[in-house]
């Protein structure tokens, strides 16, 4: 695959917009003023929706972009950013060989994947004590390894 | 084998799979399967807090294109991180061990996690002459498919040869192979239809069984998240269908525009799974995209409809059962679909055989 993208075989076509964009808009406003008077965040699956690439397009170019980007590395990239709406924001998750596998638009004060872990917290609060006990250790006998 | 029995969490970080990566799974999951998207991250929740499942999975008249189409991704993709939430505990093409060892497995398996493993079939199972056309260390098919569902929790039929018969089910059917389900009745079993199935679903079903248990499933045993829709319903080729407008040879204007197959013989209007959306290769591509038809592949009997390239409208060999989907298909499409089939058959008429009564009589 990695040698048919080099020979760039793979030719995208911007397919014409079909007025999706506007409706998914008005989606999200209605989850977005749920989100300002509940507090209820939601998520919408673009994957799933029968979207064009230039529906897609539009619907970016009407949120616009806000002032959060952010780039996770697990199991491959996922790019996410804040539009020019609080809190809403457009999250894409690629896999390792960087295959578009979800896209979706989460109406939350941060995406869910962005917290750290509760149990990931309490391992890593053992694990930076434990660490600072071993180099004390190895400062208190001198030894430098 | 001490190691598989605990929580699947903690297994899983020590081989460098973080929680992220984890929802970022069940995410792609739970919007494949079309679940809320809350179900992500309480999919991500069970998954690690399950124990492994063991999974025994069983071959019989294959080509091998399901287990090719599950573990074709050469670098470790989300579809195949399935394979860390179970133990596969028995899979001819898949285990290292072979001959009696091989069996050996599968028979601890089965003792070990009696009324609680999964059993994943792919293939159909012959049954003339004694089922001597198909067997395993000396087990014809039949015996070994009844003995190891006997202890099952539930059965996954992945593809349509375990799902319906497929293509060692067709006319004229030499080895009397038939589906999983015409064999076993006493147990849930879901069938993945497809000549392969999708990859994604069968992960997917996979991912759902272990966490919220058997998805919510069509007539068929097939579950509504994938073959809910039509490929016909959410073909992107669709408005060209809806403006009559039809490629009529595989070189025409029509066909270079673009245009609906339906006329070459497209079975995407009878035919119910999840290529127009999910796609295949990573998302590349399907079939219409590249320009065929659908040829109906996750629905039974296939292989007899008629010809891959005779419309729909001119009839299938099997009349009783297709008549059924086509209207069905028809009354989904909420157009009159009689009209246009009606200048659909007759263009039809001209250029592809007539297709009479009678002949749709034969076998």
């Amino acid at each position: 695959m990695a040698q048919l993208n080099g020979m760039q075989l793979k030719i995208e076509v911007t397919e014409p917009a079909t007025g999706m964009a506007k409706a998914v808009a008005r989606e999200l406003a209605e989850h977005l003023a749920a989100l300002a008077e509940h507090g209820r965040s939601h998520q919408v699956d673009l994957t799933s929706l029968p979207m064009s690439s230039g529906d897609k397009q539009e619907l970016a170019s009407l949120l616009g972009v806000g002032e959060v980007d952010i780039t996770l590395h697990a199991m491959g990239e996922s790019h996410i950013y804040e539009t020019a709406f609080s809190g809403i924001w457009w999250v894409k998750h690629y896999s390792a060989d960087e295959q578009l596998i979800s896209e979706l638009i989460e109406i939350a004060s941060i995406p869910e994947i962005i917290k750290s872990p509760a149990a990931d917290i309490e391992l890593a609060a053992q694990a930076l004590n434990q660490l600072i006990e071993q180099t004390d250790s190895s400062f208190d006998t001198g030894d430098d390894t | 084998m001490s190691q598989d029995k605990q929580v699947l969490a903690g297994e899983l970080q020590r081989h460098g799979i973080s929680r992220r990566s984890f929802l970022k799974f069940c995410t792609s999951m739970a919007s494949a399967m079309a679940l809320t998207p809350a179900a992500a991250v309480e999919m991500a929740q069970k998954l690690s807090t399950i124990r492994r499942q063991s999974v025994i999975w069983l071959s019989f008249q294959e080509c091998t294109g399901c287990t090719e189409s599950l573990t074709r991704a050469h670098k470790p993709s989300l579809e195949s991180l399935i394979f860390d939430f179970v133990s596969l505990d028995y899979h001819h093409t898949l285990q290292a061990a072979s001959g009696e060892a091989a069996e050996l497995a599968r028979e601890q398996a089965m003792h070990e996690n009696g009324g609680q493993y999964i059993l994943i079939v792919d293939g159909s199972i012959p049954l003339k002459d004694g089922g001597v056309y198909s067997t395993i260390a000396g087990i014809s098919n039949l015996d070994m498919l009844k003995d190891v569902a006997k202890d099952a929790a539930a059965i996954v039929s992945v593809g349509t040869c375990a799902s319906f018969g497929g293509l060692p089910k067709a006319d004229p059917n030499p080895t009397g192979a038939v589906a999983v389900a015409d064999i076993i009745d006493d147990k849930p079993i879901i069938n993945i239809p497809g000549c392969p199935p999708m990859p994604v679903v069968m992960s997917g079903v996979l991912a759902h069984v272990l966490t919220f248990g058997i998805p919510e499933l069509d007539a068929l045993g097939r579950p509504k998240a994938f073959f809910g829709d039509s490929i016909h319903d959410r073909c992107y080729r669709r408005p060209y269908y809806d403006r009559g407008e039809f490629a009529k040879s595989f070189d025409d204007e029509g066909a270079r525009k673009g245009w609906c197959l339906y006329e070459l013989g497209c079975k995407g209007p009878i035919t119910h799974n999840a290529c127009a959306t999910i796609k295949w290769n990573n998302g590349t591509s399907f079939p219409i995209q590249s320009g065929h038809g659908c040829i109906g592949c996750s629905e039974p009997d296939f292989w007899d409809m008629g010809g891959f390239y005779k419309p729909l409208s001119t009839g299938t060999s099997n009349p009783g059962q297709w008549a059924g989907y086509a209207l069905a298909a028809g009354a989904a499409a909420g157009l009159a679909s009689a009209a246009v089939n009606k200048a659909a058959k007759a263009k039809a008429d001209k250029v592809h055989q007539p297709v009479t009564i009678e002949d749709m009589g034969k076998k």
